[in-house]
């Protein structure tokens, strides 16, 4: 990996495909109809992924247990929006909650 | 992907899917019509290509002067953002239950796979849904 052509060359092959996959998206998606259960499934599917990040992001970090205060703090701000809470009320929330866990010295 | 539409077409669309992050997708999906999810997928996606990086540069320069940044909670904020914008969908029993089920794969799965393996995993919960597609 010291050889900088061969990591220019791997930046620029993996840039490309990521560009490719997003770009089959909406490429491919104004030439296919889908029934309308797959346009569910596919609806679904996005949320399914985002609540999967959700939890990943909130609870672990890197392969472990992320602590106490994270968490507490997402499901402070996770309450708030289930109550229409305005967004940025949400986020600031859930930010200080961490922060105050940490502050009272639960990690 | 899922909002084919709201990038639009030609040039437009080449910018559009570099563009396409996380945060301009779920901003799109939370809204309602056509010309509200277009203007929240642009707004977010171009607001995302200026703010990551000038944060990231922002970070690098004042970051050493901040002891500890996990002390602002800032890590809270992430989770919170995209929690809070797929509230409108969790409404719906079906996707919750769907969506608690990828949770919990993901969770279960991380300890042992690479980054980014266990959120594929978690489309499995989409099994849940297949006896109540209508024929």
């Amino acid at each position: 990996m010291k050889d900088p052509a061969l990591v220019v060359a791997g930046l620029l092959t993996l840039s490309a495909g990521t560009f490719a996959i997003r770009f089959a998206g909406p490429a491919l998606r104004q030439r296919i109809a889908f029934p309308p259960w797959a346009e569910r499934l596919l609806e679904a599917a996005a949320v399914v992924l985002l609540a999967a990040l959700v939890a990943t992001t909130a609870l672990t970090s890197g392969h472990g247990f992320a602590g106490l205060a994270r968490p507490a703090g997402v499901m402070a701000g996770g309450v708030l929006a289930w109550r229409k809470a305005p967004f940025l009320v949400v986020v600031l929330a859930a930010a200080a909650t961490t922060a105050v866990l940490r502050l009272l010295g639960v990690r | 992907m899922t909002e084919p539409k709201a990038t639009g077409r030609a040039w437009r669309r080449l910018l559009g899917s570099h563009v396409m992050n996380d945060e301009s997708v779920v901003f799109a999906l939370a809204q309602e019509d056509l010309p509200r999810k277009r203007a929240a997928y642009w707004a977010c996606g171009l607001g995302v290509l200026l703010c990551w990086p000038a944060g990231a540069v922002l970070g690098a320069l004042i970051g050493s002067l901040i002891a500890n940044t996990g002390a602002f909670g800032l890590d809270a904020m992430f989770p919170a953002v995209i929690l809070a914008l797929i509230m409108p969908a969790l409404r719906d029993r079906v996707t919750v239950r769907a969506a608690l089920a990828g949770a919990a794969i993901a969770l279960a799965t991380t300890p042992f796979l690479p980054a980014g393996v266990p959120l594929l995993l978690a489309l499995a919960a989409l099994l849940s849904l297949w006896p109540r597609r209508p024929a």
